[in-house]
């Protein structure tokens, strides 16, 4: 079939080339780059080939990624050093903003969420501008209440630089109160003016606390992990969880929801066998999210925090898990059956 | 004869209204419409039934005559709070009793719809099952102008609207533009949300694995003004970070590795390569503003967004030949564009597609 075919002539006008036929869906293979010896001097024509292609085309490539997602159970996702959101699931993103004269400021914490003791180191850099009298405030974003505040010092200590480029720092010690959502404010002066940046985070009162690990089993194809929890605040839990080898290399993310009751318990982990890739240990578990979920609308997401940032698995023989295919729920089936059917339209 | 006149008249409008049911559905399931920010409301704090008034007029370009349920929310309230409590839980408990999505539903969501729809997705089955009601069984997302990532503007927005001392004056043009006026301290509400740190960790992985269908512009409603304040190509209100559905906030060009927005087929550097969990660009175009996606009316081509192994081979996407008769160098470039859309608007496509 004739697509459509545009020329553009960037030399003098000469006859039209012959038309290029494309097939729709799968463009015609290219002609080999030509010959170097070929003059480089010769008249140049550019040719816009368009390809016209039926939206079900989309729609038939999206249902076969959907349906390679749905080998795997969703607590149990395989994982890959690409995916830096999932192994970083606490980052940051430093946001700047752009001042008079082309300088710029941004406000910049080490991680998204804290939980109690931590204290809370905040930066305030500045590029292009000469600033002083830097301080910062902290409140809660719930009911406006200032929480804390603090003068900045710049790095070099000495309260005011003179360098193009700033870094002041404070370092906000927590009281056992803080929880939920909190807003950072730091208000600076320059050129006899006074500017206020903001940026939010969340700080938290751990409702629940990761004490430990016990040992793996294999129950049909999943290896079972038990994660030994001590919950202050019943709830709705969920936990999620990357499997990394020995030697750290990304296998999976697993979740895992439950109900849980005050005090001491266990919350388990499956790995499906199959995200495992042959690898029998040890593991390395770590870049915990505990969440309480909010059993309510308007309920606020609690989140808990673990002794250790990590806890080593021994080894675990594959042998023990059986090969059986993952079924995927009614409902994931019926939303690949409707990603096919878009496909066939 | 009045009475006849009557029947008859009872008679079309039931008609009508069966026909109005078969026409709200997307390849047969109900359509629930979430809408995005509407700056107006900001400073005006409008009342439930201005709210709903505000949401009926946001989709009726296109979708609300397509849509079995809408749920509006108020921009000057927060998404975890009384956008939840008041405005969606209403919805759900309403959709769960009446069994609107018993067989399966599509949502619609446009701009920070997006973000509410997330949050939606991962906490309506635990919500309405504490209430003692049914879950809803949500099928697919279909995202326009999605800013479940964030936007940058909302940063920036925030920061301004606690005052403008020693800001940029051409970031406070830009922020009029989009918002109507600058925000202070008091009226940025779910601006908060939006934010491209909240809104990222806001609900960043639902447990329910519905597929989140991205449809994507590189167009402006403000001349290009905000665009250098957003990272890589931007519809005008939100980054392609965020629209595309990127796994992390960064500068991307494309959705694609292999397309680019105006459909040219070649290798994009600074094309998305990871996504957030069960997000799937699929169309994408230049021209198409943050707006203009759910508009009925064609503001450029369209291109598909998801790659074909046939697509991902350079060598295949541009080349250069000698025409050894002619005595020409020709230089070749392929575009892919969808059928139809040089004359149909992108949520008439996606509409189309599946019906």
């Amino acid at each position: 079939m004739l697509s459509g075919l545009w020329l553009l002539w960037p030399e003098p006008v000469a006859p039209l080339p012959v038309a290029a036929l494309v097939d729709e869906a799968q463009p015609t293979e290219p002609a080999a780059v030509a010959p170097a010896a070929k003059p480089a001097s010769a008249p140049t024509i550019t040719v816009t080939e368009r390809i016209p292609e039926p939206i079900a085309e989309s729609f038939k490539l999206m249902a076969s990624a959907y349906a390679s997602e749905l080998e795997y159970p969703g607590y149990s996702r395989p994982l890959s050093a690409e995916d830096s959101h999932l192994l970083n699931p606490n980052v940051y993103v430093v946001q700047q903003v752009p001042l008079e004269g082309g300088a710029s400021a941004a406000i910049v914490l080490p991680k998204y969420r804290f939980s109690y003791p931590e204290t809370i180191p905040v930066s305030l850099q500045i590029s292009g501008l000469t600033a002083h009298s830097v301080s910062v405030q902290l409140h809660s974003e719930q009911n406006n209440k200032l929480l804390a505040t603090e003068a900045m010092q710049n790095n070099a200590g000495q309260g005011v630089s003179q360098g193009s480029d700033q870094n002041w720092q404070a370092e906000l010690e927590p009281e056992d109160s803080w929880d939920g959502p909190l807003e950072v404010s730091v208000t600076f002066s320059a050129d006899g003016r006074e500017q206020t940046l903001k940026t939010g985070f969340v700080y938290s009162h751990p409702v629940a606390t990761i004490t430990g690990v016990g040992s793996s089993r294999g129950v049909g194809s999943d290896m079972l992990i038990p994660v030994k929890l001590n919950v202050e605040q019943a709830g709705f839990y969920r936990l999620r969880a990357n499997l990394l080898t020995a030697e750290r290399q990304p296998l999976a993310i697993l979740t895992s929801t439950e109900k849980l009751s005050e005090g001491e318990t266990e919350l388990t982990l499956r790995a499906y066998k199959a995200v495992l890739r042959q690898q029998e240990g040890p593991y390395i578990l770590t870049s915990f999210v505990l969440e309480r979920r909010p059993a309510v609308p308007g309920e606020l997401t609690r989140y808990g925090d673990s002794e250790q940032s990590e806890y080593p698995l021994e080894f675990f023989s594959l042998s023990q898990l059986s090969d059986e295919p993952f079924q995927a729920s009614a409902e994931e089936r019926q939303r690949l059956q409707f990603l096919q059917q878009m496909a066939e339209q | 004869m009045k009475k006849l006149t009557g029947l008859l008249s009872a008679a079309i409008l039931g008609s009508l209204a069966v026909s109005f049911k078969l026409c709200a559905a997307v390849g047969s399931y109900p359509v629930v419409l979430v809408h995005g920010l509407q700056p107006n409301q900001l400073a005006s704090r409008p009342n439930a039934s201005e709210v709903a008034s505000d949401g009926a007029a946001y989709w009726q370009a296109y979708w609300r005559d397509r849509a079995d349920v809408r749920i509006d929310w108020p921009a000057h309230e927060r998404v975890t709070g009384k956008i939840a409590s008041d405005y969606v839980w209403p919805k759900l408990q309403q959709m769960s009793q009446n069994g609107t999505c018993a067989n399966g539903c599509i949502f619609v969501s446009h701009s920070t719809g997006d973000l509410v729809t997330r949050y939606l997705l991962d906490n309506q089955a635990l919500w309405l099952q504490n209430a003692g009601l049914q879950p809803l069984n949500i099928v697919a997302t279909f995202d326009f102008a999605g800013a479940g990532g964030g936007s940058e503007l909302a940063d920036l927005a925030v920061n301004v609207a606690s005052g403008s001392g020693l800001i940029d004056w051409t970031l406070r043009l830009a922020l009029a533009a989009w918002l109507g006026e600058i925000p202070n301290a008091g009226t940025v509400g779910v601006l908060n949300d939006l934010r491209v740190n909240s809104a990222r960790q806001l609900a960043s992985f639902p447990d329910s694995r519905v597929p989140r269908l991205r449809f994507v512009g590189a167009g402006s409603d403000y001349l290009g003004a905000t665009g250098p304040f957003l990272p890589g190509t931007d519809d005008g209100v939100v980054a392609s970070h965020s629209t595309c559905g990127a796994a992390t906030a960064g500068n991307f060009g494309s959705c694609s590795a292999s397309v680019a927005f105006d459909g040219k087929l070649a290798s994009q550097s600074n094309g998305v390569r990871s996504f957030m969990p069960y997000h799937y660009p699929l169309l994408m175009s230049e021209g198409y503003s943050h707006g203009g996606l759910i508009e009925n009316r064609v503001q450029d081509e369209v291109t598909a967004a998801s790659s074909s192994a046939s697509y991902t081979n350079n060598d295949r996407l541009q080349f250069s030949t000698y025409d050894e008769k002619r005595g020409w160098w020709i230089f070749s470039s392929r575009y892919r564009v969808v059928r139809n859309s040089n004359n149909t608007s992108m949520s008439a496509l996606v509409y189309q597609a599946a019906n």
